[in-house]
């Protein structure tokens, strides 16, 4: 009797188990795309991350636990500046083919990485600086209007909040921290000054944490766009880090940063997702160098706004546990056009545009370990629509070298460097090296091959906007 | 039948034509000295680089971007000692903080092969030229070393440097270098003036 009343209950027991791991199977299977995290820091340069030889002491801890658990690229390669920088991330284009400017942002008749895998079935959300809109983006070129379910931050950049007055206009208090939902208006919650500005990634962080709440409860793929404020200037920290690092200001939000990608991928942990998703970290462009926060570029001359090294090489870091080894360090060439594509394969879904010029390529072979080297060994870099220099392999060819931002080009305009021997691009090897002018010329006359098929748009093309139709 | 006069020159009358035979000797070498001298221009000095000009735009188009040039290949300040047969070319690369000395490039300008190896920036590179006149240009065919960094393995490229003096005291060096991995052929022409 007690034989069969054991049998009985390990029978149903079995029942129960079977039940419960059929439904626990469909419900992970419902979610079998990874999430994605992408943290977008702004104006912080190389020398501000502990992994990559910070100046400011022991300030990113977390950071430099990511790292260790996932890739860290020494030769991550960006845009110059705020804004085409963001629209090369958001299209997987360089940004002189988007045309974009930071008083016209980008047409939304560019698809956005958010757009993508929106229709790939991913729960989209920005917390922090959109600046893709241009000047005006109310009601026109919102991150709403741009593939994001959600937005909560700043409009356009963070130096408003020192006069509160919004790009584009003359009058104080007209910068605000906004808040926009698919399919309606966007509204001010409040204004946008130094004292918001103080606290604007943490509360963007907090967001973005019940974001990650919300869709992990529902089992649902999200892409987490955290675009932060911080090292913008004024790089001013949160009340709770002012005067904790002894690194002053700069180091101050270097900590407060820290720890803001600290509680996001607690957030992670505590939900038990941190294994399906892509955590991204890297930064806009280089180093602040506006004082009194100028940043550190590390080994690298020159700040944002330059081709210099400093100003287009950048830290970042990804994790995929149990797809991307970790420890892993490389100094292989990527760009910022690359995580669009990069990330489409990781989710297994044809969302890269065919119809127009995409310069990036999938890299995720290459950050799995499953080949050595990079898809890719060259960059071209412009600044303001104007060809300035161009990377390949170890070289760096400069058409009219200009070390600082808002100055002229110095003489001689052409210059080469080897950025291995002279990472500070500071001896011209060009005249022991006659091949370089041939061989950079060509690269960019591939590129320019590409415009006769799929031009540019217009710097400040207006919407709609269509290309025109190839004959 | 008139007999046919022959004249013998009297020994009165040779004094002359061995005065017009000397005198034509001598102005045969006095034009070869000058033709010689005419056709071995001398570069010697110290010399800079003029910018190169700019085209102004088509009228109602903005500005070209910015684009330097490749240069002689000697950069843009060099001195030059000419002597009888020898192109001795110093181009100083580094400040003077460094505390190195010029590259020195030693042309032969009879034809035969000049090696240069310097320390050039990046690498210590050996140079192999061959060097002649043409007419009043000298020229200077260079084979430049190389690693391919697609493929690891090693290539060259040839640089024609021809040089030439132009009025008012000006350099001219006309640079081409042969495309190599791909690239299209350079040429580039540099001003150089005396340095004052």
């Amino acid at each position: 009797m007690v034989i069969k009343r054991v049998v009985l209950w390990l029978t149903v027991g079995s029942a129960f188990a079977a039940a419960f791991v059929s439904a626990t199977t469909r419900d992970l299977g419902a979610q079998s795309r990874p999430n994605i995290v992408l943290i977008f820091p702004d104006n912080l340069g190389w020398g501000e991350v502990g992994v990559y030889g910070s100046v400011r002491g022991d300030v990113t801890p977390r950071l430099d636990r990511l790292a260790a658990q996932g890739i860290r690229l020494n030769n991550f390669n960006v845009e110059f500046s705020c804004t085409v920088s963001r629209a090369a991330l958001m299209t997987g284009r360089y940004a002189i083919r988007s045309g974009a400017t930071q008083p016209g942002g980008i047409t939304l008749w560019e698809i956005t990485m958010a757009e993508a895998l929106k229709s790939a079935g991913y729960a989209t959300a920005l917390y922090g600086k959109w600046h893709l809109g241009g000047d005006f983006p109310e009601g026109r070129r919102e991150p709403t209007h741009q593939g994001f379910d959600e937005f909560w931050g700043i409009p356009r950049t963070s130096n408003e909040a020192h006069t509160t007055i919004a790009q584009g206009q003359k009058a104080p208090n007209t910068s605000f921290i906004w808040e926009g939902r698919t399919g309606q208006p966007t509204r001010n919650l409040k204004p946008f000054n130094m004292e918001t500005r103080r606290t604007v990634d943490r509360e963007a962080a907090d967001r973005g944490i019940g974001f990650i709440e919300r869709n992990a409860k529902a089992r649902q793929p999200f892409f987490l766009y955290y675009p932060m404020t911080q090292l913008h200037f004024p790089a001013q920290a949160h009340p709770e880090f002012h005067g904790k690092t002894e690194a002053g200001e700069i180091g101050d939000a270097m900590a407060e940063m820290d720890t803001n990608v600290g509680r996001i991928l607690d957030a992670l942990d505590r939900l038990k997702i941190a294994s399906n998703t892509i955590v991204m970290w890297c930064t806009d462009n280089g180093a602040e160098q506006r004082r009194p926060w100028r940043g550190s570029s590390g080994p690298w001359s020159g700040y944002y706004n330059t081709v210099m090294e400093g100003g287009i090489r950048t830290p970042c870091i990804i994790r995929w546990p149990g797809r991307i080894p970790a420890g892993r360090v490389t100094n292989e060439i990527v760009h910022q056009v690359d995580v669009f594509p990069t990330l489409a394969a990781a989710v297994g879904a044809g969302i890269v545009p065919t119809d127009r010029a995409i310069d990036g390529i999938n890299q995720l072979p290459f950050l799995e370990g499953k080949q050595q080297k990079s898809n890719r060994t060259s960059v071209l870099y412009y600044t303001n629509g104007q060809m300035r220099a161009v990377k390949w392999h170890d070289w760096k060819f400069h058409y009219a070298y200009t070390p600082e931002a808002g100055a002229p080009p110095v003489a001689p305009l052409m210059r080469l460097f080897n950025l291995l021997s002279d990472p500070k691009e500071e001896t011209d090897v060009k005249d022991a090296n006659p091949w370089a002018e041939g061989v950079m010329d060509k690269l960019v006359a591939e590129f320019d091959a590409t415009t006769a098929r799929y031009p540019h748009v217009p710097p400040n093309a207006a919407d709609p906007y269509l290309p025109p139709k190839r004959p | 039948m008139q007999p046919i006069h022959t004249s013998r020159p009297s020994g009165r009358d040779r004094v002359p034509s061995t005065r017009i035979v000397i005198l034509v000797i001598a102005g045969a070498i006095v034009a070869a000295i000058a033709a010689a001298s005419a056709q071995s221009p001398d570069f010697s000095g110290t010399w800079v680089a003029e910018a190169p000009p700019s085209p102004p735009p088509p009228a109602g188009t903005p500005p070209p971007p910015p684009r330097g040039n490749m240069g002689s290949g000697w950069g843009s300040t060099i001195t030059i000692t000419h002597e009888a047969n020898r192109l001795v070319i110093e181009q100083p690369l580094f400040s003077r903080y460094d505390l190195q000395p010029p590259l020195k490039f030693v042309y032969t300008l009879d034809g035969s092969e000049s090696r240069n190896t310097v320390m050039a920036g990046h690498e210590t590179q050996t140079r192999v030229s061959r060097a002649a006149w043409a007419g009043q240009t000298a020229r200077i065919v260079t084979i430049y070393p190389g690693i391919d960094p697609d493929s690891g393995k090693p290539f060259s490229t040839e640089v024609t440097q021809q040089l030439s003096l132009a009025e008012p005291g000006q350099l001219i060096i006309e640079t081409l270098r042969r495309g190599a991995l791909g690239g299209r052929d350079i040429t580039t022409r540099t001003v150089y003036v005396r340095a004052p």
